[in-house]
């Protein structure tokens, strides 16, 4: 893809904003980023692109909060480091709080929920030097905010990866927002910037409201994935992806459900012995279904007999990234697939996993 | 043991700034301090016991004190120094306005000058391309033919392209298998320089970080002293010390301060939710015991607060009616909790406020501490104090408080914003100075550069205090909040001293402060009031040290 057609495709999602806004989001931005490397430490504690960032964004009210008491009270193992702006609504059942002053509270769980004021660089920098280093930061924007542009900051602290950029949207009243001369350009600009949309709220509506609903969000923004949520009930691996840092923590092949069931969701693992050939996983990973949410997989390249390939997925964004230094214990290669309930073609998945060995 | 050595500098007039004694023909300087004013020959008293030179350089300058910029935020807008501008609009920036770059050859054309001016091996880092209004496409090759060997990064103006030359793609460790969405490649799977989107941009921007912190740091404060120097100032605050990297800030200014060649005197004031959020109970002792670092070029006192959002980029809050489209600007961190253990610790504190919503949150404070623990002379005081109505000035007198405004808006933003967020009335009374005078209120003129659209440069802040013309230079806007150049004057130099509790030290030319002087071509009491932000700075003296500008 040429870089022109590409920038046609973003700008057709465009929405006309005035001049004089658009110049203060940009030098808000670039000052942002410039701010990020003026408060970096001057010595990076965590390693390179070691601390996956997960960027929750939305409008005030849209069920960013009530998203992050879920994922608080139930990390699945996770120990997070979750910074929220608006502290005050953070709603933790008390006998999971281990100690708690002004800005910030400690759990048992290992998790910590910190408030975060306008010097967000200064606060991930903080995060990044911890001695004990998180499983992942979850970053919760402000409602005015667009989630990529602070992406993109917090994306100058060195030792950040970006995980994912996650838009709530509320269902009773996203339609109101995107037609409101105040909101409309903000909306859009929030939902542009989702790898997966999370559309809070959907039992308040009735069925064929919410097809409407969805039929329209689909129809915005082609790029997005769209999670449905009552209350904020969705799985931990959704959201923040699937919890697995190496080989020995990725979900049986022959276990049950790697999501718990309930939600509304079904997760898919599969392993093979042997080598794939790098060419024809990409072409297999490149062309999964977009039902599929969420995806990680730990693969041995053919070619490149060393370490392992770690591949990840977001909604339709992923990556595949080879690690010389990503210890195996075995030949096996492994992938697990989160989406919607009966969206998961169990049979083409293997077949075509299983065609990429050489 | 031989005699001390005295200098004694003659001017066509010096301005002390001294009401009792305004004029004077001639200022003796011992050990970088004020040894003596008025004629050679009244002062020959001190001149006999001493080694005596006649300095003449200044002789046919009009000499002020050393002027004093009490709100700014030198060090962590130093980075900013790292990037060049390159986009369609004219753009505020560290020397003054950025033209505006219209069109792609136009883009081209500045790319290459930079090369041309830069040091060797130093990158390009350029901000600001717009494609859709500026036209054109720039690659890898595009960017080779400008220069291939000097790293060379351009950034969109909506930062969700980044461009780069081959040896920034060089720089950067650009992962082989990156994402072939985010980094784009030629047909023939060579990199093609295009980065898009966060996860794009990121990876290709990644070198520049450590360049912009290096270009800030010691070397940025440097270059925003020269800035300083320049407009005639000798004395600099900050108004936001640690709130981004404070063992950063604290090394880079000790350091930078041990220069014996820096024209500017730095006075930091802790930004205090930071200092509490880092050492809870203990941070009023911590700020206290900052002041251990001390020197005659740099002093640590005082906290900072802030009460509402940006003026230029529409945070104020505003009271009734709000904004024009219904809006309204952000609360910030100022809190009665957060201020007390300061206040009873007898720290000044300064509070941010700019609009008249935020003024009356910020005076509550003020008054709640006031009852809680009655203080004199506490010197709290009002930063920015952009919009406000006649009865705000009252109380702040009534509570002892002070204003430190920025009245630059008056000037650069009057006629945008009776049209953009705030209407007419509070956009055309900015920085009501009169409304200050006639209640009693010291105030101090203020730029907040960089963080704001205006340059720093306080003889434009007396020229905007005293004419109160609009951008268009044409349209009065409330005409009787005008104020006396004199006044005006003092705003720059002996109250804006007074409002950093430095006014033993610097502000006016009097026996025992600093030898620091403003020197000018033209005397501002005299040249018409329209000219005088145009007065030629002929340079500064920093404790009897000559610093001529440099061009």
């Amino acid at each position: 893809m040429t870089e022109q057609t590409h920038a046609t495709s973003l700008c057709a999602d465009e929405m006309p904003v005035d001049p004089l806004t658009r110049a203060l989001d940009a030098r808000q931005t670039i000052a942002g980023m410039i701010f990020a490397a003026m408060a970096a430490p001057r010595k990076l504690a965590a390693p390179a692109k070691s601390l996956p960032l997960t960027v929750i964004g939305g409008f005030l009210g849209a069920g960013k909060t009530t998203l992050l008491n879920h994922i608080l009270s139930d990390p699945q193992g996770r120990k997070l480091v979750v910074l929220v702006n608006d502290f005050g609504k953070i709603n933790i059942d008390a006998a999971l709080i281990e100690d708690q002053t002004d800005d910030a509270i400690n759990l048992t769980n290992g998790c910590a929920c910190c408030a975060v004021s306008a010097d967000l660089s200064k606060a991930l920098a903080e995060v990044s030097q911890r001695t004990e280093r998180p499983d992942g930061i979850v970053l919760e924007t402000s409602g005015v905010a667009d989630p990529a542009a602070i992406a993109q900051i917090a994306l100058a602290n060195q030792s950040i990866r970006l995980d994912g950029i996650l838009t709530v949207v509320d269902a009773e009243t996203a339609l109101a927002c995107a037609e409101d001369p105040a909101t409309r350009s903000l909306f859009h600009t929030q939902l542009r910037s989702a790898d997966l949309v999370l559309l809070s709220k959907t039992d308040l509506l009735d069925q064929p409201q919410l097809a409407e609903v969805r039929e329209w969000l689909k129809s915005l923004h082609s790029r997005n994935s769209i999670v449905e949520a009552v209350k904020g009930r969705v799985p931990t691996d959704v959201v923040l992806g699937i919890h697995a840092p190496d080989h020995e923590t990725m979900p049986e092949h022959d276990a049950p459900d790697h999501v718990p069931e309930g939600h509304g969701f079904e997760s898919f693992s599969l392993e093979h012995d042997g080598l794939l050939d790098e060419k024809k996983a990409r072409a297999f990973l490149g062309a999964l279904p977009d039902t599929i949410l969420r995806a990680k997989g730990f693969l041995h390249l053919a070619d490149k007999p060393v370490g392992s390939a770690v591949f990840q997925r977001v909604g339709i964004r992923w990556s595949l990234h080879h690690d010389n230094k990503h210890k195996a214990p075995d030949t096996i290669s492994r992938l697990v697939f989160i989406g919607p309930k009966g969206s998961l073609d169990r049979r083409a998945l293997k077949d075509g996993f299983e065609a990429c060995f050489t | 043991m031989g005699k001390q050595k005295v200098t004694v500098f003659t001017a066509k007039k010096f301005r002390t700034m001294d009401p009792g004694r305004p004029v004077v023909d001639a200022i003796a300087v011992l050990d970088g301090r004020i040894l003596s004013l008025g004629s050679i020959e009244q002062m020959q008293p001190w001149l006999s016991r001493y080694d005596v030179t006649i300095d003449e350089t200044l002789k046919d300058k009009v000499v002020l004190p050393g002027l004093i910029e009490p709100h700014s935020h030198c060090w962590m807008s130093a980075g900013f120094m790292a990037v060049d501008y390159i986009g369609p609009l004219p753009w505020p920036g560290l020397k003054g306005m950025n033209p505006p770059h219209p069109h792609f050859d136009d883009v081209i054309e500045y790319l290459g000058e930079l090369d041309k001016s830069k040091k060797e091996g130093e990158p390009i880092i350029a901000w600001g391309f717009d494609p859709a209004n500026q036209g054109g496409a720039l690659d890898r090759d595009t960017l080779d033919k400008i220069t291939s060997t000097r790293p060379l990064f351009v950034i969109g103006f909506a930062p969700h392209f980044a461009y780069l030359n081959s040896a920034a793609i060089e720089m950067g460790n650009i992962p082989e298998d990156a994402n072939p969405v985010h980094v784009l490649r030629y047909p023939d799977g060579r990199l093609n320089g295009v980065f898009t989107e966060t996860e794009g941009v990121s990876i290709g921007i990644a070198p520049i970080f450590p360049v912009i912190a290096e270009l800030g740091g010691v070397s940025g404060l440097k270059f925003m002293a020269g800035i300083g120097q320049r407009a005639g100032i000798t004395t600099i605050a900050d108004l936001m010390f640690g709130i981004l990297n404070f063992d950063a800030e604290l090394h880079d200014h000790l350091e930078a301060t041990e220069d014996p060649d820096l024209p500017i005197r730095f006075c930091l004031k802790p930004h205090a939710p930071s200092f509490n959020a880092a050492h809870g109970d203990g941070a009023p002792d911590f700020v206290s015991d900052l002041s251990k670092h001390d020197k005659d070029n740099l002093f640590i006192r005082g906290v900072k607060f802030l009460s509402d959002g940006s003026f230029p980029l529409m945070g104020s809050l505003v009271k009734f009616p709000g904004y024009l489209d219904g809006g309204n600007g952000f609360p910030n961190d100022a809190t009665y909790e957060g201020m007390l253990p300061f206040w009873k610790a007898g720290h000044q504190i300064h509070c941010h406020a700019n609009g008249d919503q935020a003024v009356d949150i910020t005076l509550d404070l003020l008054a709640r501490l006031q009852a809680e623990h009655p203080r004199f002379d506490h010197r709290f005081t009002v930063e920015h104090y952009a919009m406000s109505n006649t009865m705000q000035a009252r109380r702040l007198k009534a509570l002892g408080g002070l204003a430190s405004v920025n009245n630059y808006f008056s000037h650069f933003r009057a006629l945008l914003h009776s049209e953009n967020a705030y209407g007419p009335d509070r956009a055309q009374t900015e920085a009501r100075l009169a409304t200050l005078e006639r209640e009693g209120v010291i105030f101090a003129l203020h730029s907040d550069y960089p963080q704001v659209v205006v340059p720093m440069h306080p003889l434009t802040a007396v020229y905007a205090a005293v004419n109160r013309l609009a951008e268009d230079e044409k349209t009065v806007v409330a005409a009787d909040e005008k104020i006396g150049v004199e006044r005006a004057l003092r705003a720059v130099t002996i109250d804006a001293a007074y409002i950093l509790n430095l006014e033993n030290e610097i502000g006016s030319l009097e026996q025992g402060k600093f030898a620091d002087f403003c020197v000018l071509e033209e005397d501002p009491m005299e040249v018409e009031p329209e000219r005088i932000k145009d007065i030629p700075i002929w340079g500064t003296v920093l404790g009897g040290k000559i610093f001529e500008a440099a061009e």
